[in-house]
């Protein structure tokens, strides 16, 4: 299927979306990316509904949503043999070992604590887009 | 039974209702209740009938005896009359003349005879001038203040109604000894005044006589007595008889002291016997006739009237004494919230509930005492005695001495102990002490004054002999507890451990509220921190989002938007901290044995890593282990390392030495540095949130970490300790307790 977008993220903050979209833009490699309100939205646009950009080449996904939850939307995701090979990087404020321990459990491929400072959110973003994109698609060729 | 056969071993078991024997002053038959034929006689009554023998004759044969009686039928009549009105003494005594003597007749129903005594009025002092006598005796009877003047009273009164030498108030106490409480006498006998007797001298049955036959003469105790007849085999009861015949016992007792003739009269208080009037004269027989006696009995019971009025009201304004005192020290109690101040401390004092004279105090480990105790020593000698008896809430007795032996030492102060325990298993006890009744009486005086001029060795009977004997029957024996005084001590106890209950209840109810506090406030902070943080999270972003999107910005401008970003990263470390802080207070203990020097070593590369520095000098041998939460340990070591490494990084050449050594059964940390130390004065703040000290103002922090490693060793029941002084350095020592951190070689 064509891929329109390289991230698909999940988040509900309107704050943090704002300093998402915003760090995106700033990055050296640009990257496509795609902002979902809640987990419903995301996996509309995975299934090519309303507002798709087709299937992503990873997701950031929050775990705190409104009506399904993080942990939901990476279920379906992993249940679905369409969507399985994308990579998921949960990116919370959540720091309980035990959502860190569940998340892994579920299939996450990384999870990482919403940083505090728009510069270290930036780098962050460089570095994990850099890992599962370029990484990833160079696997992806060799499957 | 032969009468010779009573001792003083058996005179308890002598049936003297059933004497079978009258005095020789009067004549006795009695009638059977259906028949009317006499079925008893006393030997001299044929005599006075003029008969052969009277056994089996009927009313008819023996009225012809009596003289100046026109109806001819005196005795058919008395007893006609008393069966119609079911009432046989209600007409005594009735005055008849009978082979030339005048005689009193006086009837009865024992319940299986009728009885009829003749007493003889021709005797000298027979009849007394009793109508004038008994208006002044009540009058001023009555208007005597208390009890013994009252007594005092009445045996005056007597002696003059009927003119014995001597007359006498006897009370019975709870163990029925005796005691002469009044004495009217005339001048040259010995005084008796203030002897006790033993209970043995007026045994059960006689005090049982007393109770139902209230007046008892003995005209003459050294005249013969007169057997009754009979052909039944049964004796007959004689309770209620006038003239039935004395005990040998007791006629030898008042041989002893002289006595010719006694009389005694009871006074009963309830119906029970208080005590009795006992009347003596030495110098030949003397009688009263029934009249008279009836009089006197009247005294004793206007007598057992007020003397029951007036100890109801004795004892009445003792329970109200006692129950005042009670409310007081209940007061005293829960205003001073203390037991000891409440009970010795104030204006009402424990000795005030009984009649005690000493009262002692064991509570807190202290002994206090008021009054007249035994000494210190001798009260904590009770102390532990009582702790191995494990007594009852309430412990009592007149004869401590008796259960426990070397309490004989101080006899005279503690006879009787009193005891209410407030915690046996901390030995926790208030006591009362009454001294020894016999000191008390010795005290007064008043056995002193007797000379034992009965006392000649060939007399086993007297009133010194009976002194000597209760006294020692009565030796090392207190005045008993009375029910006033006990329920007094059953409610000053309940006082003192409600006031404990109280007490401790506060404290587990404050306990238990400060635990919930602490969780809640754990659970505030860290929620709180929690939500705090995502917003100030978006403040900071959007501070930087604007420097960043806003293009040129005047350096002035910036400086303000930095000073504020400054100060947000301030607070979110707070934040972090207060998470990590409450964190430690809130998380699973999982121990294991760690390995120190490993660990330290661990903590060391971070902390030289972090704060690029090589100036750690570690002492510590590798093999010495701890009982801990790894994570845990790790954090405290890194905090404490990273503090020492701080606060001397400014020094002119930064050192920080860590030992470890075992203390005692603690494994104990040390990390010691040079740098800017703290003014001990000031030092115990530094385990405070967000407690900086004033000279740390060059270096970052937020006054977290130790806080943090302080509770991080409680959580392992450790303790941190730390020496220091202001730019000399800081030591701080780290006191993990022993499980297993011995050289596992």
């Amino acid at each position: 299927m064509a891929t329109k977008v390289d991230v698909l993220c999940v988040e509900d903050n309107e704050d943090f979306l704002r300093f998402l979209s915003h760090s995106f833009n700033k990055l050296e490699q640009p990257v496509r990316y795609d902002l979902k309100r809640s987990g419903q939205e995301a996996l509309q646009a995975l299934n090519g509904g309303q507002g798709s950009a087709g299937i992503p080449r990873m997701i950031l996904l929050d775990l705190n949503l409104p009506g399904l939850s993080g942990f939901d939307v990476l279920k379906e995701i992993r249940a679905n043999s369409r969507w399985r090979h994308i990579p998921v990087v949960v990116l919370t404020s959540s720091s309980d070992p035990r959502d860190i321990e569940l998340a892994h459990m579920m299939g996450a491929n990384a999870y990482l604590s919403k940083p505090s400072t728009l510069a270290e959110l930036r780098s962050l973003l460089e570095s994990t887009c850099r890992f599962w994109l370029e990484h990833h698609v160079d696997r992806d060729k060799w499957n | 039974m032969e009468r010779s056969e009573v001792d003083l071993n058996n005179c308890d078991r002598e049936p003297i209702q059933f004497a079978g024997h009258i005095q020789d002053h009067g004549y006795l038959i009695a009638l059977d209740p259906t028949t009317l034929l006499v079925t008893h006689a006393s030997a001299n009554a044929a005599e006075l009938f003029g008969k052969e023998q009277l056994l089996g004759l009927g009313p008819a044969d023996l009225d012809q005896a009596f003289q100046g009686d026109p109806q001819g039928g005196l005795l058919r009549d008395l007893i006609g009359f008393a069966r119609r009105n079911g009432n046989y003494t209600n007409n005594n005594p009735t005055h008849a003349r009978i082979a030339g003597m005048d005689v009193d007749l006086v009837l009865h129903h024992n319940g299986r005879r009728i009885i009829v005594e003749f007493e003889r009025r021709d005797q000298p002092d027979g009849t007394l001038n009793v109508q004038g006598l008994l208006g002044d005796t009540m009058l001023s009877m009555q208007r005597s203040v208390d009890i013994p003047a009252l007594l005092q009273r009445v045996a005056e009164q007597v002696k003059e109604l009927i003119g014995f030498d001597r007359v006498m108030v006897y009370r019975f106490w709870e163990d029925w000894h005796g005691e002469v409480v009044a004495e009217a006498k005339v001048d040259h006998l010995e005084p008796y005044l203030g002897l006790h007797y033993p209970a043995t001298d007026i045994p059960v049955q006689a005090r049982r006589l007393y109770e139902i036959n209230p007046t008892r003469l003995i005209r003459a105790i050294r005249s013969e007595v007169v057997p009754l007849l009979s052909r039944e085999k049964d004796p007959l009861d004689l309770t209620h008889a006038q003239l039935r015949a004395v005990s040998p016992i007791h006629l030898e007792y008042l041989g002893n002291m002289g006595v010719n003739a006694s009389f005694s009269i009871s006074i009963l208080n309830k119906g029970r016997l208080w005590g009795l009037i006992a009347c003596h004269h030495y110098e030949g027989p003397r009688f009263i006739d029934f009249a008279s006696r009836a009089a006197c009995n009247l005294i004793a019971q206007f007598l057992s009237a007020t003397i029951e009025l007036k100890a109801e009201e004795e004892m009445r304004q003792r329970e109200v004494r006692f129950r005042t005192a009670n409310a007081q020290l209940k007061e005293q109690l829960f205003t001073q919230m203390d037991v000891i101040e409440g009970l010795i401390g104030r204006r009402t004092s424990l000795l005030e509930i009984t009649d005690a004279h000493g009262a002692a105090l064991c509570f807190g480990g202290v002994i206090h005492l008021v009054g007249q105790t035994p000494t210190r020593e001798q009260v904590q000698q009770i102390r532990e005695w009582l702790m191995r008896r494990d007594p009852d809430a309430v412990f009592q007795t007149s004869n401590l001495s008796a259960v426990l032996p070397s309490a004989a030492d101080y006899a005279d102060v503690a006879s009787g102990l009193l005891c209410a325990t407030l915690s046996n298993e901390m030995g926790e006890f208030v006591l009362w002490f009454k001294p020894e009744l016999v000191q008390i009486v010795d005290w007064a005086g008043k056995p002193g004054k007797l000379e034992s001029r009965t006392d000649d060795g060939g007399v086993r009977l007297s009133p010194r002999k009976s002194f000597e004997k209760w006294s020692q029957e009565v030796h090392a024996t207190s005045a008993p507890w009375k029910p006033a005084e006990v329920s007094a001590v059953v409610a000053l106890r309940d006082s003192i451990t409600s006031l404990l209950n109280n007490k401790a209840n506060e404290i587990r109810r404050l306990n238990e509220k400060l635990r919930i506090a602490y969780s809640e406030l754990d659970t505030f902070s860290f929620s709180i921190s929690h939500d705090l943080k995502t917003p100030l999270n978006t403040v900071r972003g959007y501070l930087e989002l604007y420097l960043e999107e806003a293009g040129e910005v005047a350096p002035e401008h910036r400086g303000l938007l930095e000073q504020a970003m400054v100060n947000t990263d301030r607070m979110l470390s707070m934040i972090k901290d207060i998470l990590e802080y409450s964190k430690v207070g809130r998380m699973e203990m999982e121990m294991e044995s760690i390995e120190l020097h490993a660990l330290l070593k661990e903590a060391l590369a971070q902390i030289r890593s972090a704060r690029n520095t090589d100036g750690v000098r570690m002492e510590v041998p590798a093999g010495l282990n701890l009982h801990g939460k790894r994570t845990l340990v790790q954090q405290v070591l890194c905090n404490v390392l990273d503090n020492a490494v701080k606060y001397s990084r400014k020094a002119a050449r930064p050192e920080v030495v860590v030992r470890a050594y075992p203390e005692g059964t603690d494994l104990v940390v040390e990390c010691k540095d040079n740098g800017i130390g703290m003014d001990p004065m000031h030092a115990h703040k530094a385990f405070d949130l967000f407690q900086r000290l004033d000279n740390v103002s060059g270096f970052e922090g937020t006054g977290v970490g130790l806080a943090i490693v302080k509770r991080a060793m409680e959580r392992h029941e450790g303790r941190i300790q730390i020496d220091s002084d202001l730019n000399k350095g800081t030591c701080v020592r780290l006191y993990f307790p022993a499980h297993d951190h011995g050289n596992q070689g």
